[in-house]
């Protein structure tokens, strides 16, 4: 039974972001950019693909999962789920796995382009899908972090933006550290 | 018969200090639909909150279907449903998607959630957008949306806080027969802020203001506390100082509170006399509500 309600409260989540496949588009876009820059000047885009990879796992994870709880609770759905036999852990898992869903299509792009620009072999893909996986439970857990410590849903969803923000802009994650003038390494 | 909800001594303080509840006791032993109304800040979703264990009392006992709100909290929240104040459903889901996979997070089969949302759309009038997103939907229409929500699931007792408000006249009405219907097998515990819903609805009607309960009876008894048989009521700049009677301020205006006909014709000759507008009504358990609350009126 636990798992039917686990398994309600996701779809509940999930089929939101499903009706707008614009949003995948403008997760993505800045990512990209920043790869075909790095793809170019450097050649060395597939790190820049494996930094995507671990961006988007990461703030389905904490960005993602802190707005989400943040709008619910702001909207005061949440208390309709409180009020109901969905336990807070249950509905804990539910939103992680509603933006795990929610990352299939974008990683997805991220990774036939991927393949197409160089070689992958399967050794190193399983180790690209276990990188995913522990960026996606580290931002869960952050994200979770963050929503219990902060009361204000606004003070949330900004914060976790922010933090989002700061790992597709600042170096290593997406780009390389070396490609900076030397000042700035 | 069911022990619905029993609270003893009831507190909530908030941090800061601010006292929401105060030695709140009252029993509710039946079904049907209980009111509770009460001005801005008087402690009325405090206690709902309390009562559908989203929040733990300060102090005091709360038990909700015989369990304790603090430690027998799962247990009362498989027989609840919620409308929490100013809600807003998920705007990218449909209605129909909104109940259904509600229902379905509460655990319901498949086959029970199909049967209950369809039915539930149907009796607040929503079947026929069942398709359409609720951001495309009236304001009026989201809030039914969480209602047919709440009101889908099989419990025993429902938590509606403000179900109403931004409801047309029309729409409120609707909402009122489904709740009516509801309550044959269930308790309603409905937070109003209109007098008129309340007194038409409720079979028990709770009045609370700064945090305690001030009035709590059957709508008809509760009428009959009212010693004042009619209000005469001025514009709220009309001068009366030369008229020996006490009035209250009221958003109607000046209000005069009358006893007898004797006492009415006599009031009413004063008024024509000097040329000032009037008009006079029965008392009601709106009256009876402001009484209570500015602190006069008492039989």
């Amino acid at each position: 039974m636990a798992i039917n309600r686990v398994i309600g409260a996701t779809v509940f989540m999930t089929r939101s972001y499903l009706k707008e496949p614009l949003a995948f588009v403008s997760d993505l876009i800045i990512p990209l950019i920043m790869f075909m820059i790095v793809h170019l000047g450097t050649g060395r885009g597939v790190e820049s693909l494996i930094g995507i990879l671990i961006v988007i796992a990461w703030s389905s994870g904490s960005f993602a999962l802190a707005r989400k709880l943040g709008s619910y609770k702001a909207w005061r759905l949440m208390d309709m789920f409180i009020a109901s036999p969905l336990k807070p852990i249950e509905f804990a898992i539910a939103a992680a796995l509603a933006h795990l869903i929610i990352i299939v299509l974008p990683a997805t792009i991220v990774t036939v382009i991927m393949i197409l620009i160089s070689s992958i072999n399967p050794a190193s893909l399983i180790l690209l899908i276990a990188s995913i996986i522990v960026a996606w439970i580290t931002g869960i857990t952050f994200g979770l972090y963050v929503y219990s410590k902060l009361a204000d849903p606004f003070k949330i969803s900004s914060t976790a933006n922010l933090l989002n923000l700061l790992l597709i802009i600042l170096p290593p994650v997406i780009y390389p550290i070396s490609i900076l003038p030397p000042a700035y390494s | 018969m069911t022990n619905y909800i029993f609270v003893d001594g009831l507190v909530k303080v908030y941090s800061g200090g601010v006292v929401a509840l105060d030695d709140v006791s009252f029993s509710i032993d039946s079904g049907g639909i209980v009111g509770l109304v009460g001005p801005n800040g008087a402690g009325k979703t405090t206690l709902v909150k309390i009562l559908a264990t989203l929040i733990k009392p300060t102090r005091g006992r709360v038990e909700v279907l015989g369990f304790d709100v603090n430690s027998g909290y799962e247990n009362v929240r498989k027989r609840i449903s919620l409308v929490p104040q100013d809600a807003c459903p998920e705007l990218y889901l449909t209605p129909y998607e909104h109940v259904y996979w509600y229902l379905r997070s509460r655990g319901l089969p498949k086959g029970d959630a199909v049967r209950l949302a369809g039915e539930s759309l149907e009796k607040v009038g929503l079947w026929d957008v069942r398709d359409r997103v609720c951001a495309k939907l009236s304001g009026g229409m989201r809030q039914r949306v969480l209602i047919a929500s709440a009101l889908a699931v099989p419990a025993d007792i429902y938590f509606l806080d403000e179900p109403t408000v931004g409801l047309d006249p029309l729409a409120r009405r609707g909402v009122w027969s489904v709740l009516r219907e509801v309550s044959k097998n269930s308790l309603i515990f409905l937070t109003t802020h209109y007098m008129e819903e309340a007194e038409v609805l409720s079979d028990l009607l709770i009045m609370i203001n700064r945090g305690r309960i001030i009035e709590m009876g059957n709508p008809l008894e509760l009428l009959r506390k009212v010693k004042y048989r009619y209000k005469v009521v001025l514009e709220k700049f009309a001068d009366i100082s030369q008229i020996d009677v006490s009035f209250i301020e009221t958003d109607e205006g000046k209000t005069i509170y009358v006893e007898s006909d004797a006492e009415l014709s006599k009031l009413l000759g004063f008024l024509v006399d000097r040329g000032l507008s009037f008009t006079v009504k029965s008392t009601s358990l709106e009256d009876l509500f402001i009484m209570r609350v500015k602190g006069c009126g008492d039989k």
